[in-house]
Formats: C-alpha cells, sequence, structure tokens
C-alpha cells in the first residue's frame, strides 16, 4: 500500500530540454540537485562502448508522475541557460 | 516462501542456494536470452542480453530504460494496459533485473555464500540522480569479477574482502539505509544494493507504478515489543529511518506500533531502536502475509 496517492496520479507534466542551450549539464547540474522529486536524471545520449569513458551527457526526465510543476519550478529557475521548459498536457 | 524460493531455492531461500553461486549458473543458457524479443523489455526500453546487464557497465551503466521508459510504458496508471504489462511483469523481471529486501543479517550470509571477494561500485542510481557517489552496491562474486574485467574505464571501483563488505553493510544499516539483493538474471543473487527513496529506482517503480516485481518486500516482518519500547519520549527513531511508513507513533499510548501490511521487513528500524523492542519474524509464519509481496 505505498504510494496509493502519486498512483492515482496520471497528468504528467512535459518536460522539455534544450541540449543546445544547456551545453554540459555534468559540471552543472543546478536542476537535477535543485529537483526536490528527484525527477530529473542526466546520463550519455548513448552508451559508451568500453573502455571509454562517456564524453557527452543529457539531462532526462524521469518518473513525471512526481513532478509537481507548476506549483514547483525550481529546475526552471535553477537553469543559468533557460535550457528547461514544462506544460502541462491538454 | 516467494515465488523465487519456490523455484530456486532447494528448500531454503533463493539468495541463500548454494548453487545460484556457481559459475555454471551464470554461464548456463539463462543469460543469454535476448530482452529484444520481449515485448514488454522493449516498452520499457530494456536491452542488450542479460549477461551484458548482468556483468558488464556497458549499457547497463547508462541505459537505464526504468527511469525513462516507464511513463511511456504506464501511459495510464489504471487501464487495462497497464494492468496488463503488471501482469506480464514476473516472467519479463525473472530475465531481466529485480530485487528483494534483505535484512543485515541476510546480507551479511550472501556476502558469506560468495565463491571470492566482493566487488564494489559507486550507486548507480545515486549517480543517475545526481546524488552524492556512495560506494556501496556489491557484487559478490563470480559475477563480480567479470563485471571488474568489464568496468574499464574511470569508474571508481575496488575489490574488497567478505570482512570489509560486512563491516561496510552494518554501517550502512546504521545510516538507515536498507539493503536488497538483486538477481540479474534470477535466481543469481548478482548485486546487494543499499537504497533510500528517492533515488533507487526500483523502488521508484514500486512506489509509483505499482510494478511489484522490481522490488519485493523482503522475508520477514518487524514486530514490537510494547512492553521495551518507550516512543523515544515523542520522537521514534525507528520512525524516522523507515522508508515504507510501517511504523506508526501513538502520542496516546506513547509507543511505536508497526503496520505488518506496509512492513518490508528490512530491519533497519531494529537497528534504530535503542531499546532493542523491535525483532523480526518470518513473513511465512503469519497467514495473512504470507503471499503479501
Amino acid at each position: 500500500m505505498c504510494g496509493e496517492v502519486e498512483k492515482m496520479v496520471t497528468i504528467r507534466p512535459i518536460i522539455n530540454y534544450d541540449k543546445a542551450k544547456c551545453g554540459d549539464p555534468s559540471v552543472c547540474l543546478k536542476c537535477i540537485r535543485t529537483c526536490p522529486y528527484n525527477v530529473l536524471a542526466y546520463r550519455p545520449p548513448e552508451p559508451p562502448e568500453p573502455p571509454n569513458a562517456p564524453t557527452d551527457w543529457i539531462v532526462v526526465p524521469t518518473c513525471r508522475v512526481m513532478c509537481t510543476y507548476p506549483t514547483c519550478k525550481l529546475c526552471i529557475e535553477a537553469c543559468p541557460n533557460d535550457a528547461l521548459n514544462i506544460s502541462i498536457p491538454g | 516462501m516467494c515465488r523465487h524460493c519456490v523455484k530456486f531455492g532447494d528448500g531454503t531461500k533463493w539468495y541463500l542456494n548454494p548453487k545460484n553461486y556457481t559459475s555454471e549458473i551464470i554461464n548456463s543458457e539463462l543469460t543469454k536470452v535476448k530482452m529484444e524479443t520481449n515485448m514488454v523489455g522493449q516498452l520499457l526500453g530494456l536491452t542488450g542480453t542479460m549477461r551484458e546487464i548482468a556483468t558488464t557497465a556497458k549499457r547497463f551503466q547508462y541505459d537505464v530504460g526504468f527511469g525513462e521508459h516507464i511513463d511511456d510504458a504506464f501511459q495510464d496508471l489504471n487501464d487495462e494496459t497497464a494492468q496488463a504489462l503488471r501482469e506480464g511483469f514476473p516472467d519479463l523481471i525473472d530475465l531481466a533485473i529485480g530485487g528483494q529486501v534483505v535484512p543485515l543479517e541476510d546480507a551479511e550470509k550472501i556476502i558469506d555464500l560468495s565463491p571470492g571477494d566482493i566487488f564494489v561500485l559507486p550507486c548507480l542510481c545515486r549517480k543517475y540522480y545526481g546524488g552524492k557517489e556512495k560506494m556501496c552496491c556489491m557484487f559478490p562474486s563470480p559475477g563480480g569479477d567479470e563485471l571488474q574485467k568489464n568496468t574499464s574505464w574511470d569508474t571508481p571501483n575496488k575489490m574488497v574482502s567478505k570482512e570489509e563488505a560486512k563491516e561496510m553493510l552494518r554501517e550502512l544499516d546504521k545510516e538507515g539505509l536498507f539493503h536488497g539483493v538483486f538477481w540479474c538474471p534470477a535466481p543469481i543473487p548478482s548485486m546487494i544494493c543499499n537504497c533510500e527513496y528517492p533515488y533507487c529506482i526500483a523502488l521508484r517503480a514500486r512506489f509509483h507504478y505499482d510494478v511489484v516485481d522490481t522490488y519485493r518486500k523482503g522475508e520477514y516482518i518487524s514486530l514490537v515489543d510494547p512492553n521495551k519500547c518507550n516512543g523515544c519520549e515523542g520522537a521514534p527513531l525507528c520512525q524516522a529511518k523507515c522508508t515504507f511508513g510501517a511504523l506508526k507513533y501513538s502520542p496516546t499510548s506513547g509507543k511505536v506500533n508497526a503496520n505488518q501490511f506496509q512492513c518490508w521487513g528490512c530491519g533497519v528500524c531494529r537497528t534504530a531502536c535503542p531499546n532493542n523492542a523491535i525483532t523480526l519474524i518470518p513473513r511465512e509464519e503469519i497467514p495473512q502475509l504470507k503471499d503479501v509481496w
């Protein structure tokens, strides 16, 4: 019986991420570390072939049922490059 | 007994069966199943062979399909598609990766059963969500040995002895992190995680999308002895450490009460209790709970 409240939520904010504006998220991480619900994560666009280390990173929204936009806009405010925008579907 | 214990336990728990720690099991056909052929796997973005997921950082390290694709897979949390996905999950998840909560003593037994040293990597989930690097993903051999061969880039990693691994587990337990053993695939106990909400991807899938088999409850239930519990003068230490919301404090009685349906049997409350008021009892001894996972 965990997460009953969240389970009923089916509206998921659409999180748009602009890689061109963002640059390299792995050196900034401001949006990811600000998000109180850990909706934002980061990873390389493609898994690198070992033994290469990853060279590029993108921000990815995960488990968007947990996003409380528009009440919370912390990630948008935290981004120095205006690379995130969020909208409610429908 | 959970379904894995029945299927892979040979009379004991699946993760305590020595047979599941042999190279024969790891090299068996089971580990070569292609996830691409599985419809549910495609939907969730779980790709690559099981062996890759189990032993290499090649895909699994960064292609954490679960975090990203679960929203697309479960467009509506309550409709028929979602229900069908959840029902198809036990078969899929056995071939992929899923976990079960274990208390400290069982986690130590897993370390003991490992044929060799324990390979340790920083927690993948915490990294994914920008969290602090925490060296707490433990891989018993022989899977851990293979993983070490394949972790060839700059990822911090170390090989620790069994004693060191157990000491690490005890420290993490005191911090309030609960332990889980992950199969990858079943029945290989491939990894011991020290998890917390909200970083743990498997736990999020369980909490928010009700996918039971990503992280299952443990084989135990906590029991509070009301004669020993003094409620820590209104600020119970056990309650603060409970990830699952199973412990409630009653101002009237001044004691803590454990909801056994919400308890996952991780035993972190037992470690936190200064009065030794909490014990773990086997889930199978309680008829109402023996099939609740």
